[in-house]
Parts: structure tokens; C-alpha cells; sequence
């Protein structure tokens, strides 16, 4: 027979983050948080799957609302306390049509199947008599349990709790929901396992699938990143003008390049929040700030759908094949000199010629015409502009938590703290492909790995992360 | 399962990945993870992978035989270009070949100018294209591109609206990051291959028809006080490659000699005109174009061929969204949240909220302390209360205690009952039963205020008062008052 699968049921008093603590551990958004008592009334599964296959069950459950009335119901169907788990039991069996203790039965359910107890309290404020009740029925069901301390204000009541928590249960951890590190979430479910030693394998076998998520995830969102900071400095738009001095097409055209630069980078933001499971995460952030003067707003011309740069370059060539029959049919006695002569004339002859072909029209179509191109941009902190930004962002992204409802705001510093972070040598090669890029170089696939590698070890090494960690 | 070109998959993949776009990531972790565990084999190049993928994706996306995808539009244009090419290629090289090697019977044609038409020019450009290529000078080789057919060919597909040309006029318009400039430099490259091919089969047809149905006379001619033997041990030196193979296509001292001519004495230098013999540097010229033009034109094709099938492959796993395909594909699908959509929470029926006591002289009152939360006679007193007797109920206390207090207190009838409550708590169904009790007990006006408690004195926090008003509503009770203490 295969073994049953370890089931956590998060229980506790309304309001004291058990949703919240299911919303990280299972790294999902939709699960409702609310300040008001008794949102949640109906249990709701959280299965782990690795290719379908379930490793570990979380189950959300409502809050106690009548824990002392049970308690009671129970203390006088109870005859000893061998019997304490069928008491239990029958409450749930008898009290299950009824409303009034439809919270109750709701978060027993899962317990008498065999679910084991992560029982949460708020560690931010005081211990009171109200919880003993709770704490009684749970013991009473004989499952294995855990107390998990969940800090939801700002006050600190730890010690307060550790006795009364410590008369009923034999593990109390601290966990903070907001902000635990993704490696404390690991800590935490690994620590589950303490619970019962069958769940050792699957709950480790979990942690390692959701380590190595958690490791592409990083892969991902920073190649992410380094595609979309490619394509930003490669950006450009071209457009044709009716008239060179024309100063409010101009001034059209680079709003709508900004305009462009910002919805590429919005775009890349929502890619790596959907990495990490975020799907409508509102975001709160400076608008990526383009100084017109790196517009490089440049009115040029083409001929052919050339631009004048390689009109002359084929009118050189043109003219030194012309020169070079000149050679030939010398002997070689004019020393190449056609072939120069002929280079520069051919060049020449363009250069000067071209303007003259603009506003020609053969077969009523035109020959040439201005054209605006504003950007790439090549103010060279512009990349790493970018590039802190949007490693900041990332950095981010992956020390949230799932619980934390609030704006995603994402204060930029001058980047130059992520910079510093970099190795010069690693610095001058990442500048080498942000130049690069700019010019409108292909970048390498090899180039492009460099840079992934920079990104996931600068997010890696960042400070804050350590910080977040509480000590169990 | 029809099988497509590399550039038709690239084409499909890429349009799948635009396609992708509108999905959501949990869908297509699914899709791809089930393609992986099927079809996969993680060990094996990302491009065979890539294509595995895209041939279940359209097996999947169950495109009827009548449907033609990008891809297959894509490929298709590009036979036709091929074609169109070879076709251009052949008629020009037999036009040229028509023209250098026009001959009435009055002047002989000239070796030299023929060999350098035919040969010279196509290794000039050969050269040019291996120079600038192992340069990296992408800028001139963009400019050359002015001369090259196959470049102004794709130049007219661009402008084409069509349908069948549109997939592959967006792959070259492309601004890919990585690899799609490549391609279009490596398809132009190989197309131009093609046509050079043409061009010299065209050559080879031109002068064998030329041979078989004219009588040709070859001479060559210079101003220059140029030695006879040292223009036959140069045109030797040409035939190395084939001395030993087509010994009659090298050229003996005599036949130079002989073939020499000045135009001024209208006659050759040996001054005997022996047709027959000025003919067979006929054989030379072949076997010039076919070393000189044919063979390297055909390596250029083979070698162009493998760069051009690299630099597809490459632009397939470069492609914006490859990598995650086969992150997709390989990874297992790791999956934490809740299943279904969320009935796990209630929606609270609207309640006319509670209205708000009026101020005015204190009222005396009974208080009740509920689950140890602490009453402040100052407080009180502060907010219009006067505390007459203090009770305790909930928390350590029986649920029959409970109800002895909600008699006695009612036995007092009293003018008001102030309930203590930490506000820190939310109201709970036990607390409003307590409340219902209690209302059942006294009269109907009674005021029954409930008094918010903070920890450390703190002011009441706006979520807090908002949960207890929300909860403490359902009872509907028109003489139920919430305050922070």
C-alpha cells in the first residue's frame, strides 16, 4: 500500500495569519487575507505536485469561533481521557449539520483524517485565556502538532507565549509570513518532518524540487532581464519627415521612443513577476527617465533605401571596380592609382551627388527623403541605468513574500551600490556587451549566459536577505 | 508526420512563441512538461529538441493538411527565390558568355579579356566575400549587397504583399537579438551561391553550344614588349590543377605563340592562320571556368549551405523564448498552489452599520471585563460611562458562569451595559452569542456599549474598529454601541 502523503492543517484563532502562512509556504496570491474575523469558513487544499505527483497537502482552515463551547460539548461526552480522540470525533459527526459549529468541524476534518497540526498564533500580541480552549481540542485530537509563532504587528510577545505554547506542544517555531527568506520557508517545511519520521523523504524531496525551482526561476527571470535590457538599448525608431525642421515631429517621435522604452521594460518586470507566481502584483516605481539630449535624434537621408553611409561606401566600391579595369588594361603600370582615383571619386560623386537625388521621382516614385531615427541611446550609463534597475527589481521580487498584499515599490538608488557590487574585470566585460549592443551588434549566446550569471549571483549575495531571516 | 525544413521550424517556433504570449505560464508549464515527458530527450541538442517540440505542438494544434503553416510559407518562398535564381543565374552566364565570346571571323576573341570575365571577376567576388567575412565587416559586406541578386531579390519579396512571402519578409526584417542578423547574412550569402552555381553552368552551356555549332579562334594581344614565354608559363601555371588530367587543355609554347596577334597587321605573329588550332583554347577556357568558377562556387555553396543551416539552428535557440521552452520542457513541473478556484471565504451580507450613542451626561453602567481584557474607570469615565460594578466573562470562565453573569446583570436592570473587549481580538460568534444573551435578558433600549481596549494604551488601530463594527453589525441590534475605550 503506498504510503499516505503528509497533510498540514494550518488552524488557530480567526485572524492570526493562518492564510497568510499557507499564501507563502505555497507561494500563492489568490488565497484571501482579510482583517475581518471568520473570512474563512471552508477548508481549502494546497497540494504539492512534482509532475503530478503530490508530495505534501497544506490545508487552509477557518478560525476556532466557538472553541469553548466545544470544549464543553466534549468535556461532558468524555468519560476518561483514553477516549478523548472518539469524543472528538463524534462532536464532528454530530455537530457537522449544524451551523453552529460549522468552523469547528471545518478544521477538524482534516486533523481526524490524519493531518498534522501547525497550530498559529500571533507572536505580536499578548497570550490570553481565550486560546487555551483551542489548544485543548487540538491536543485532544492526538495528532502531531507544531505552534508556529507568526508575527503580524510590530510588538513582540514571544515570551509570553512560550509557556503556555510549550504546555501543549512540543515544537514552537517562529515564522514570519511578510517576510521570511525563502530559505526559512525551506527551514520551516523541512522542520515539519519533525512531526512524524515518515514524512522525512517526501518533505525533503519537496524542498529540493522547490530549491531547484527557485534556482530556475533566478535562471529564468535574469535571461529575462538580459534579453530585454538587449533589445531596450538596441531600440530605435525611424521615421520618415516631411520636413528636416520640423520640431514637433521630432519632438513626437522621441516621446513615442520613451514611450517605447517603458513599455519594453514594463513588459520585462511582469515577465519575472510571473516567474515567481505573481500575476497582478501592482508595482510602484520611478518612470525610467531618458534625457532627450541621449535621444540621439539624427535626420539623415536615404537613397535607395540606403543609408549615406553605404551610398558612399558602394559608390567607392563602384568606383574603384571602374578604376581597376583601368589598371588592368595598363599592365599594372598605373600602380593601382585608377583603382584609388576611381574609389574616390565614387565616393565622392556620392556624398555630393545623393542630395541632389532627394525629391527626385522616377515613375512618380520618390528617389529619397529625410528620415528621423531617435535612438539606440548611447549615453553609456544608460545600460546600467537599466541594468540596476532592473536587478533592484528582481532582488525584489524574489525576497517577497506571497502574503505581503501591498504595492511591490521599488526605490531606486543612483545603482551605483549594485554596480560596485560587480568585479571590474566582470564590470569592463558587461560594458563591452552593453556597447556592443548599442551599436547594433549581434550579441552571443555565450555573452548573453555571462550576463544571466552576473545577475542571478548580484540577486545571490544581496544583504537583505540574511536580514529577513528569523532564528527558530 | 509531414517533415519540415529547419528554417520552417524556426518560423513556426517563433510564431508559437508570439502565440504563447496571450498564455498563461501555468498552461504552458503544463503543455511543455507534458511534451517533455513524452517526447523529450534532455540530453540531445537544443535545436533537435526545439523541433520535437514544434512537431507535437502542430500535431496538436491539429493543422489540417490544407492548412499551411508559416513555416511551410516561409520555405516555399525561399525554393521559389532558389529557382528564381538559378533561372537568373544560367540565363546571365549564357548571355556573358554569348557576348565575350563573340566571334565574326575578323578579330579572334581575346584570352585574356575571356578568362577575365568569366574567371576573374567571380574570384574577385569570391575573394572579397572570404575576406570581408573572416574581417567581420558586416557594414561593407551590407553595402556590397547593393551588387548581389539574391539581396535584391529578398529586397523585392519585402515589398511584395503576399501572404506566402509575408513569414519570411518578417524573419529578415526581424530585429532579433541574438542570431537573426546572422541568418539574414548567411541566407543571402547561400542564396548568392545558388546563383553563381547558375551562373557558371550557364558559362559551361554557353560555350559548349558555342563550340558545337560555331568555329571559335582564341588570340591574345598586348602593347606591352611582354615575352611570350613568360605568358606561356603563366597560363601553364593556370593549368596546374588539371595537367595531368586534361593534358590538351594546357597550353603548349607553341600555341601561345602562335595564338599571339597584332591588329595593326590584321594577322597572327607566325603570320599562318591554322583555325583548327586557335580553336582548341576552347578546352582551356572550360576547364579554366569549371576549376576556377564551377568547383569553388559549388564549395562556396556546401560551405555557405552548413553556415546557413548553423545560423537557423542558432537563431532557433536563441530565439526570444527558446531557453524558456526547454527550461519548460525539462524541468518538472513544480506545482504549490491551491487547486480550483478559492470558496473557501465568505461574502458578508451588507448590514446597516451601527449608529453611533449620543454624547451627553455619563451613563451609569455595568461593566463586564470579557476575557480578561482590563477596564479603565478613567477611560471610562473619560468617554461618558460610569462604571457602576465590574464582571468577568469569557475566557477561563465556564460557558455556564457566562450565563450566570448575563442573569444576574439583567436582574439589575440596568440603565447601560458596557462590555470590555481587546480590540487586538476580533469579535468572535462566541462573543456574539454572549452579546445575544444578554440582549434577550434586557430590555430592547438598553444600551449595550462594547469598549475596544488596546494593549499598552495605544490608540484603537482604523482596521481593528472597522472588524469589530463589521462583526458586531450581524446582530443587528439598533441599541449596540462599539468605542475605543
Amino acid at each position: 500500500m503506498e504510503a499516505q502523503i503528509p497533510v498540514f492543517a494550518i488552524v488557530g484563532h480567526p485572524n492570526k495569519g493562518k492564510s497568510s502562512i499557507v499564501s507563502t509556504l505555497a507561494q500563492d496570491s489568490s488565497v484571501s487575507i482579510s482583517p475581518l474575523s471568520g473570512t474563512t469558513v471552508h477548508c481549502r487544499t494546497y497540494p504539492m505536485q512534482v509532475d503530478g505527483k503530490e508530495l505534501y497537502r497544506l490545508v487552509d482552515t477557518p478560525g476556532f469561533q466557538r472553541a469553548r463551547a466545544a470544549m464543553d460539548w466534549m468535556q461532558r461526552h468524555s468519560t476518561s481521557a483514553s477516549d478523548h480522540v472518539e469524543v472528538v470525533r463524534n462532536f464532528v459527526e454530530k455537530q457537522r449539520n449544524h451551523q453552529h459549529f460549522i468552523s469547528e468541524c471545518e478544521l477538524l476534518t482534516p486533523i481526524l483524517a490524519g493531518a498534522g497540526i501547525l497550530y498559529v498564533i500571533d507572536g505580536s500580541i499578548p497570550y490570553g485565556p481565550e486560546y487555551d480552549a483551542e489548544m485543548e481540542i487540538l491536543r485532544w485530537t492526538g495528532q502531531p502538532s507544531m505552534a508556529l509563532i507568526n508575527q503580524i504587528g510590530k510588538a513582540e510577545f514571544f515570551e509570553q507565549w512560550q509557556q503556555p505554547l510549550s504546555q501543549y506542544f512540543k515544537i514552537v517555531r517562529v515564522f514570519n509570513a511578510q517576510t521570511a527568506s525563502f530559505d526559512r520557508q525551506i527551514q520551516l517545511l523541512t522542520g515539519f518532518s519533525e512531526l512524524s519520521d515518515d514524512w522525512h523523504q517526501p518533505l525533503q524531496q519537496a524542498a529540493d524540487q522547490l530549491q531547484a525551482q527557485r534556482r530556475q526561476r533566478m535562471n529564468l527571470s535574469a535571461r529575462c532581464i538580459t534579453e530585454g535590457l538587449v533589445n531596450m538599448l538596441q531600440a530605435s525608431e525611424t521615421s520618415n519627415l516631411g520636413n528636416k525642421d520640423d520640431q514637433m515631429e521630432i519632438d513626437k517621435a522621441a516621446e513615442e521612443f520613451q514611450q517605447k522604452l517603458i513599455r519594453m521594460e514594463n513588459r520585462m518586470r511582469s515577465e519575472v513577476e510571473s516567474y515567481f507566481n505573481y500575476h497582478r502584483l501592482e508595482r510602484e516605481e520611478a518612470a525610467l527617465g531618458i534625457a532627450s539630449e541621449d535621444l540621439f535624434s539624427e535626420r539623415t537621408w536615404k537613397i535607395f533605401g540606403l543609408s549615406r553611409d553605404q551610398l558612399v561606401t558602394t559608390g567607392m566600391i563602384g568606383g574603384a571596380a571602374g578604376g581597376s579595369l583601368l589598371d588592368l588594361g595598363s599592365g599594372g603600370l598605373t600602380m593601382f592609382l585608377g583603382s584609388g582615383l576611381g574609389a574616390i571619386i565614387g565616393g565622392a560623386s556620392a556624398w555630393f551627388g545623393a542630395k541632389k537625388l532627394i525629391g527626385t521621382r522616377i515613375l512618380g516614385l520618390p528617389m529619397g527623403g529625410h528620415q528621423l531615427v531617435v535612438g539606440p541611446i548611447t549615453n553609456l550609463n544608460f545600460p546600467w541605468v537599466l541594468f540596476g534597475r532592473a536587478v533592484t527589481h528582481l532582488q525584489l521580487v524574489s525576497q517577497r513574500t506571497h502574503a505581503m498584499r501591498d504595492q511591490l515599490q521599488i526605490i531606486h538608488s543612483t545603482g551605483s551600490d549594485i554596480v560596485s557590487g560587480i568585479p571590474s574585470a566582470q564590470r569592463r566585460e558587461i560594458q563591452r556587451i552593453f556597447t556592443g549592443a548599442a551599436k547594433g551588434h549581434a550579441v552571443k549566446e555565450e555573452e548573453l549566459s555571462r550576463l544571466v550569471e552576473v545577475i542571478v549571483s548580484l540577486v545571490a549575495k544581496n544583504p537583505d536577505s540574511s536580514k529577513r531571516d528569523e532564528s527558530p | 508526420m509531414q517533415k519540415h525544413s529547419l528554417l520552417a521550424d524556426l518560423v513556426d517556433i517563433r510564431d508559437q512563441i508570439a502565440r504563447d504570449r496571450e498564455t498563461s505560464r501555468e498552461q504552458l508549464q503544463h503543455r511543455d512538461r507534458k511534451i517533455g515527458l513524452e517526447y523529450d530527450r534532455p540530453l540531445s541538442a537544443g535545436v533537435t529538441r526545439l523541433r520535437c517540440w514544434i512537431n507535437v505542438i502542430r500535431k496538436q494544434e491539429g493543422l489540417s493538411s490544407s492548412q499551411v503553416s508559416s513555416g511551410i510559407k516561409a520555405q516555399q518562398s525561399i525554393n521559389i527565390v532558389v529557382t528564381l535564381l538559378w533561372l537568373l543565374g544560367a540565363i546571365c552566364g549564357w548571355i556573358l558568355t554569348q557576348t565575350v565570346l563573340f566571334y565574326d571571323g575578323n578579330q579572334p576573341v581575346n584570352i585574356i579579356s575571356a578568362l577575365l570575365v568569366l574567371v576573374c571577376t567571380q574570384l574577385f567576388t569570391l575573394l572579397l566575400l572570404l575576406v570581408f567575412s573572416l574581417l567581420g565587416l558586416p557594414g561593407v559586406l551590407r553595402s556590397l549587397s547593393v551588387f548581389n541578386p539574391a539581396a535584391l531579390l529578398l529586397g523585392l519579396l519585402k515589398r511584395i504583399n503576399s501572404d506566402r512571402l509575408e513569414a519570411i519578409s518578417k524573419l529578415i526584417s526581424s530585429t532579433d537579438i541574438t542570431g537573426t542578423a546572422a541568418l539574414r547574412q548567411r541566407l543571402i550569402v547561400y542564396l548568392a551561391q545558388h546563383f553563381t552555381v547558375a551562373l557558371n553552368l550557364g558559362i559551361i552551356a554557353a560555350l559548349l553550344y558555342l563550340v558545337a555549332v560555331s568555329d571559335l579562334a582564341f588570340g591574345w594581344n598586348t602593347t606591352l614588349d611582354v615575352d611570350t614565354h613568360s605568358v606561356a608559363r603563366w597560363l601553364k601555371g593556370i593549368s596546374w590543377p588539371w595537367h595531368s588530367l586534361v593534358p590538351a587543355a594546357v597550353p603548349d609554347i607553341q600555341l601561345v605563340e602562335t595564338s599571339r596577334y597584332y591588329r595593326l597587321q590584321g594577322q597572327l605573329r607566325n603570320g599562318d592562320w591554322q583555325a583548327a588550332q586557335l580553336g582548341s583554347w576552347w578546352i582551356y577556357i572550360l576547364m579554366c571556368v569549371l576549376v576556377y568558377g564551377l568547383l569553388p562556387r559549388i564549395l562556396a555553396l556546401i560551405i555557405s549551405g552548413v553556415q546557413y543551416d548553423r545560423a537557423v539552428s542558432g537563431a532557433m535557440t536563441s530565439a526570444s523564448g527558446a531557453n524558456q521552452i526547454l527550461a519548460r520542457m525539462s524541468s518538472p513541473l513544480v506545482s504549490t498552489i491551491a487547486e480550483g478556484e478559492d470558496d473557501s471565504a465568505i461574502t458578508r451580507n451588507v448590514r446597516p452599520p451601527l449608529t453611533k450613542r449620543q454624547s451627553g451626561r455619563d451613563l451609569p453602567c455595568l461593566v463586564i471585563e470579557w476575557s480578561e481584557a482590563h477596564s479603565n474607570t478613567d477611560k471610562m469615565t473619560a468617554v461618558g460611562i460610569e462604571p457602576l460594578q465590574i464582571f468577568s466573562a469569557g475566557g477561563h470562565q465556564t460557558l455556564a458562569e457566562d450565563r450566570n453573569i448575563v442573569v444576574h446583570i439583567s436582574s439589575h436592570n440596568p440603565q447601560g451595559v458596557a462590555v470590555v473587549v481587546k480590540s487586538w481580538e476580533p469579535p468572535m460568534l462566541e462573543f456574539l452569542d454572549f452579546l445575544r444573551n444578554l440582549r434577550q435578558r434586557l430590555d430592547k433600549a438598553c444600551p449595550l456599549i462594547v469598549l475596544l481596549t488596546t494593549i499598552s494604551g495605544e490608540q484603537v488601530e482604523g482596521h481593528q474598529l472597522e472588524s469589530w463594527e463589521a462583526g458586531l453589525a450581524d446582530l443587528s441590534d439598533p441599541a449596540l454601541y462599539v468605542e475605543p475605550l
